[in-house]
């Protein structure tokens, strides 16, 4: 396994003698060829579970292996966008900041530079090489950022919020190139990112933290197959009626997004034939099943009771 | 580390050419200040610290000036760095922040060593001084950059751990100036024993004895046992305090805090 972490936990003491756990007994491992996608809402805990990996922050327990090594002497292996921060050098340009920042890792500045210049061309953005960083759109110091996070051909890479601030190209390209890189290189990637499609496009299995905790693990494209909420849109000729809404609540959840658009949601699948009966006899044009999407799968593990001790077992492929 | 000290080299020169008039101006700051400092100096240039020739004062205010570029720089680059958002990116480096924060060091001293000659060449073209150097002098000279060295990581894991250390910098780099005046050398028996451990008192000590006695002077060893004893005591003192202050930005988790 590329990256292990087990029973991971921080703890803060302030001043005044409260302790406040960022991070409660955090298990998960990232295989190489992989990308986890990892999800929480704000102040989750998130942040410090990346920077205890990357040895920014010393766990109050808990051990971690990234390729068979702690965190501190497997920098090497290690890639990282961290969020928030600059990450680069502003006053340099791109091929600056690669011969820099590779040097620091022992790459000769012409192979860094070579390296920072192709991942660069992958972008498109070869002719800001030359260009102060400062002068840069905040998509394409991003880009940047990620491709001096590259410049070591790391084994692993954490990008926190890669996409954050990128316009829907720039991410398309992201996304592209980090599904490429995986392929060619066998790359491991713990992806937190809050952007749900980015997610549910990249990532093969998920792994979800909600204050400390880990509320949900699994495939993507299993966890996606079992919550597939009964979730129907349907579109009528006219605006609905008071009564046909009375009819359709007493089946389902019901919400109206547009006037002559109505959602239902069903409790389950056995309400489907009765909801059809309903709906023979209205004035519709389309009705249409809602894809299971990683978003209403984030909200619906948020909002369920978190059981001490529960956990979705899964082991990603070797 | 030989590529790591080019990349780090190459930045530092990169920056001073990117910004030419910053660096000028700084040459030329110091060298009116050297001036004011020699025309209305004798508060700063008695005896005591800087000796009482004009050689004794240049000399002193070049060491004075190199020791403090090398503490500023430290404390100034990381809280620049942490302000900038790339202190985390640098604790990333298979380095290690130590090494990485020494060898800037060591940089800042050999481009300030570069800066400083054309401090010292302004000064000997306004004052019309010959300057005298002897070879030995470069001992003591040595020594208290070493000392400097050690006095940058302090400061430097005062920033590390408190991020925002400016005045606290300003007040320490000239109120060790005047801790440097005291006498120690006159001041009686506990005084001077005391004395052996401030940072560089005893290189400057044997600094201003070599220049008031080129041909040379009674207590040269023991001031050379006392500047190597203070020069060790203040590296360990350095590099454990700049270990734990780093232990304890990664324990409160605050390396990126500003």
């Amino acid at each position: 396994m590329l990256l292990s972490a087990a029973h991971l936990k921080k703890t803060y003491h302030t001043a005044h003698a409260v302790s406040f756990t960022a991070v409660s007994d955090v298990s998960f491992d990232v295989a190489a060829g992989h990308i986890v996608g990892f999800l929480g809402p704000n102040g989750a805990g998130k942040t410090t579970t990346i920077k205890m990996l990357l040895g920014l922050i010393t766990p109050t327990q808990g051990t971690i292996q990234i390729n068979g090594q702690q965190p501190l002497q497997a920098l090497c292996s290690v890639g990282a966008v961290l969020e928030g921060i600059r990450n680069l050098y502003w006053r340099l340009s791109p091929a600056e900041n690669f011969d820099y920042w590779g040097g620091l890792r022992g790459i000769p500045h012409q192979t860094a530079r070579q390296r920072g210049l192709a991942n660069l061309a992958r972008f498109g953005l070869s002719a800001k090489a030359n260009q102060p960083v400062r002068e840069l759109s905040r998509g394409m110091q991003q880009i940047v950022a990620i491709c001096c996070a590259l410049i070591h051909q790391p084994k692993l890479l954490l990008p926190d919020e890669p996409t954050l601030g990128l316009d829907l190209p720039a991410v398309e390209k992201i996304q592209t190139i980090i599904r490429q890189l995986v392929a060619e290189t066998q790359l491991g990637v713990l992806l937190t990112t809050h952007d749900m499609g980015v997610a549910q496009a990249l990532a093969d299995d998920l792994l979800m933290i909600d204050r400390g905790k880990i509320a949900f693990r699994g495939r993507t494209a299993s966890a996606l197959a079992g919550f597939s909420p009964e979730t129907y849109a349907l579109a009528f000729t006219t605006p609905p009626s008071p009564a046909v809404i009375s009819q359709l609540t007493a089946l389902g959840t019901l919400s109206q997004p547009a006037a002559t658009t109505l959602l239902i949601t069903l409790p389950n699948p056995a309400y489907l034939s009765q909801l059809l009966g309903v709906l023979s006899r209205l004035p519709l044009t389309a009705i249409t099943k809602k894809q299971a999407d990683l978003a209403a799968l984030f909200k619906h593990v948020l909002a369920s009771p978190k059981k001490e001790g529960e956990d979705h077992a899964y082991r990603p492929a070797k | 580390m030989r590529i790591a000290l080019q990349s780090e080299l190459r930045r530092t020169l990169l920056l001073m050419r990117r910004y030419p008039t910053e660096t000028a101006a700084q040459i030329i700051l110091a060298v009116v200040s050297f001036y004011a400092l020699a025309l209305g100096g004798r508060f700063m240039a008695g005896g005591t610290l800087l000796g009482t020739r004009m050689t004794d004062l240049i000399i002193g205010y070049v060491l004075w000036m190199l020791v403090l570029n090398t503490v500023g720089d430290m404390g100034f680059g990381i809280a620049e760095e942490a302000e900038n958002g790339t202190l985390e990116q640098l604790f990333l480096s298979p380095l290690g922040p130590l090494r990485l924060f020494m060898m800037r060091a060591v940089i800042t001293l050999g481009t300030s060593l570069v800066f400083i000659i054309c401090v010292l060449i302004g000064i000997l073209l306004l004052t019309g001084i010959r300057l005298r150097l002897e070879l030995v002098q470069l001992i003591p000279f040595s020594l208290a950059l070493l000392v400097a060295l050690a006095l940058g990581l302090l400061v430097a894991s005062l920033a590390i751990v408190f991020k925002r250390v400016s005045q606290a910098l300003s007040i320490i780099q000239f109120g060790f100036v005047f801790l440097l005046m005291i006498p120690f050398d006159t001041g009686g028996p506990l005084l001077a024993f005391v004395g052996h451990f401030v940072p560089l008192v005893p290189m400057f000590s044997l600094l201003r004895q070599m220049l008031h006695h080129p041909a040379g002077f009674a207590g040269g060893g023991l001031l050379l046992f006392w500047s190597m004893v203070n020069t060790l005591v203040w590296l360990l003192v350095g590099l454990i305090t700049f270990q734990q202050a780093t232990n304890a930005a990664r324990h409160h988790g605050t390396i990126g805090h500003y």
